[in-house]
């Protein structure tokens, strides 16, 4: 299986869903004019972009709504599950990764509520996807975020 | 019948349209290629373009395309009985949703992820820029008054409802803050959140508020319109704040709610064995509208709603991974869609009463069926609901809260575009005021719907909001036609059949035209001089729609001779002679782009 990261995004561009029809989360124009109703940029969209520069093409980078729990939680558990993560342990992991601004590798949660830079987000990427490679154990303490 | 029969080979029919004719779209009319380069990765910055998993991409689909007006159509439709509505429903969501969700999100991949508002105008001209805008106004301004009209009707019917609704405003923004501040996982806060708000059920029905005395003081005849105006002073407000302080977090709880709401119908339905009560066709009251045309409008969402290609082609398209997801997602999308509006017509025909003579008593005429529309959906849930052992008044108020959260959802989001789509109109007037001041702007998206809210109508259960409910659907319908319009001249562009969107197309806007002119009759026999003009102008706009396609349509058959057909992975010629359009397989305007000028 390929190794896949996963950001999820902040609180400012986390996007509406929910409204449904009629006023689910769309916007009409693409320009926008003056009045730009487009999500703002944030640490997601630059931690993402240099990730996806740095990564190689077969590792996953997926940015999740942190309300997109339905697919969240299932690979939080499915990957700390796969880390040996069980109970308290396993339940503190999906925790920290649902929260708004995560950065995950594998059910690895190196970051929660707030990125690092972008080039710190590589280094603990690349470093992660390392030890997983070496090693194929899992890395740090469980269910505890690592980074940011 | 039992109702989980009827609900079992619905779910089997859309799964025969996922199979196999969502398949025949993707290989022969919109020839998607797994190997395309999409927009997502093309112009991929993290934010609005990202190449999503085809799953998470569907979850962001579904739940921006399903709410509360798909719940609303079908439960006036059951008027004419439920098999011409769920054969509507079913026919239309193989036939005709599914082309245009799943069609909107090819065409704009296709095109640099473009909005089909934008893509309108490439495929005519500037004036379709303008007809996109007039479309989407009278579609937003209705959407926005008869949600408001629906939930008033729902607070006067329900006062339990009351608190935990207006709870749920402070609940949601406390959430709001809560994961700004701490920046933590939204998901248990808004756990806590909807069990707080169902808790507040009991209160609510504990002490019911009515504001029968304030409408008595100020002279208002309906006590409804007193809750519409407070609604719209209340959407002014919260359109303004951010969307994080308020929107978000009512989405996280809506979210929750949307698969409660599912869960207690589809075991309700399992457990209870509720018979459908209701005829299949039933013998309506002479002087009832006919349900060949008003049938295929009062049922839009459920359906067939022009509002999925906005969801599909503003924000959707960026994210597609490969083009060949467009198949899941878009298409799979309407078939939620229709599995929602399914499940209104079991709540209004199965749960709602225990005998025939009793449905028959909810839906005496057209005026009582679709004032009690909601509340006969809110009925039928509440006994689906009562099957798996919920009190069943205390059901009712759950029921009703789950609707008027979905609806005031739609309200805040529904002034917020009007808002956009105000302003976007005083930039190409070049008005100032209108499109720089947020306050004249938002002011005026919540005046005129709520204009069209309070027009006097035949009492709380009135004459008036089946008819409004009507010209939403047929503003609903004609953003259809301009999307189907779109994506028709963009299939016979690349010289594939274009009969499967032609099809569904020119039967919306027979179906919607032909309503128009019957209301039109109406409407001046019964000197409504407020809905008349506003049919008269929307009928306007069908016309012009019509005359715009037609031409498009006559462009592209003229240019198909030129190009040979484009297959899945074969280089198109018209993108590798122009670099410079990026993603572009095809000009829409045509090789010549002479239908642009």
């Amino acid at each position: 299986m390929n190794p896949r990261v996963v950001l999820v995004r902040g609180t400012r561009t986390a996007g509406g869903a929910s409204a449904g029809c009629c006023g689910g989360d769309v916007r009409p124009f693409d320009e926008g004019g003056s009045h730009r109703h487009g999500p703002p940029d944030d640490a997601v969209g630059a931690v993402y972009r240099a990730l996806r520069a740095a990564l190689p093409a077969e590792v996953a980078v997926e940015v999740v709504s942190p309300s997109n729990w339905l697919w969240l939680v299932p690979e939080l558990v499915r990957g700390g599950r796969r880390r040996g993560l069980r109970g308290a342990a396993l339940r503190r992991s999906v925790r920290s990764g649902m929260a708004v601004e995560s950065l995950i590798v594998d059910g690895a949660v190196l970051g929660s509520g707030r990125l690092p830079a972008p080039a710190a987000a590589v280094a603990a990427v690349e470093a992660e996807l390392l030890l997983q490679e070496g090693a194929g154990s899992p890395p740090g303490r469980a269910g505890e975020p690592q980074v940011g | 019948m039992p109702a989980f029969v009827v609900a079992a080979v619905v779910g089997a029919l859309f799964f025969l349209g996922y199979r196999y004719y969502s398949t025949y779209l993707a290989a022969k009319v919109y020839a998607l290629d797994g190997a395309y380069r999409t927009p997502a990765h093309e112009f991929n910055d993290g934010v609005d373009f990202v190449p999503t998993n085809k799953h998470v991409l569907f979850g962001h689909h579904f739940t921006s395309v399903a709410g509360a007006a798909p719940i609303v159509g079908p439960a006036i439709a059951v008027f004419w009985g439920w098999g011409p509505a769920l054969t509507w429903i079913v026919l239309g969501t193989i036939f005709a949703a599914g082309v245009h969700d799943f069609g909107s999100l090819a065409v704009s991949v296709r095109h640099k992820a473009k909005s089909i508002g934008t893509l309108a105008g490439d495929v005519i001209n500037g004036r379709a820029r303008m007809l996109f805008l007039a479309i989407i106004f009278f579609l937003l301004t209705l959407v926005n008054a008869v949600f408001a009209v629906v939930i008033g009707n729902l607070f006067v019917a329900q006062p339990g409802a009351v608190i935990p609704i207006v709870a749920e405003i402070p609940l949601a923004i406390a959430i709001g803050v809560y994961i700004y501040r701490t920046r933590s996982s939204a998901l248990i806060p808004s756990i806590v959140g909807v069990i707080v708000l169902y808790a507040l059920i009991l209160v609510g029905n504990a002490y019911p508020i009515t504001l029968d005395g304030l409408a008595d003081a100020l002279g208002v005849e309906q006590t409804r319109n007193v809750w519409v105006v407070l609604l719209f002073v209340y959407t002014w407000v919260a359109s303004r704040i951010p969307v994080w302080v308020l929107l978000q977090p009512r989405d996280y709880i809506n979210s929750h709610q949307l698969f409660i709401a599912l869960g207690v119908i589809g075991l309700g339905l399992i457990i209870g064995l509720n018979q459908i009560q209701a005829p299949v066709v039933n013998d309506v009251p002479e002087g009832s509208p006919s349900f060949f045309p008003f049938l295929f409008i009062t049922i839009a969402c459920g359906a067939i709603s022009g509002f999925h290609s906005l969801v599909a082609s503003g924000t959707t398209s960026k994210q597609l991974d490969k083009e060949t997801d467009a198949r899941y997602v878009g298409y799979m999308g309407a078939v939620g869609e229709g599995s929602l509006a399914t499940g209104a017509v079991l709540a209004a025909t199965a749960g709602v009463a225990a005998s025939q003579a009793e449905w028959e008593a909810l839906y005496p005429d057209f005026a009582t069926a679709s004032g009690g529309a909601v509340g006969n959906f809110v009925a039928g849930t509440a006994q689906f609901a009562n099957n798996i052992g919920i009190p069943l008044e205390l059901a009712g108020v759950f029921a009703a809260v789950v609707v008027i959260s979905f609806a005031a959802t739609t309200m805040d989001t529904g002034v917020r575009l009007q808002r956009y789509v105000i302003q976007e109109i005083g930039e190409l007037v070049k008005v100032r005021a209108l499109a720089r001041n947020l306050t004249v702007a938002t002011t005026l998206a919540v005046v005129i719907p709520l204009a069209m809210a309070l027009i006097p109508g035949e009492g709380e259960a009135g004459y008036t909001f089946g008819v409004l409910w009507q010209l939403f659907g047929t503003t609903n319908q004609l953003t259809a036609g301009l999307a189907l319009s779109v994506i028709a001249v963009w299939v016979t562009r690349r010289g594939r059949n274009p009969v499967a969107v032609l099809v569904p197309l020119a039967f919306l806007l027979v179906m919607t035209t032909w309503a128009l002119i019957l209301n039109l009759r109406n409407f001046v026999e019964d000197e409504q001089w407020v809905l008349a003009p506003l049919d008269a102008i929307i009928f306007v706009l069908a016309l012009w729609l019509m005359v715009e396609a037609g031409l498009a349509l006559r462009a592209a058959f003229r240019d198909r001779g030129t190009v040979a057909p484009t297959e899945g992975g074969e280089p198109d010629a018209v993108a590798l002679a122009n670099p410079e359009t990026g993603t572009s397989d095809r000009p829409l305007g045509g090789p010549s782009g002479n239908d642009r000028r």
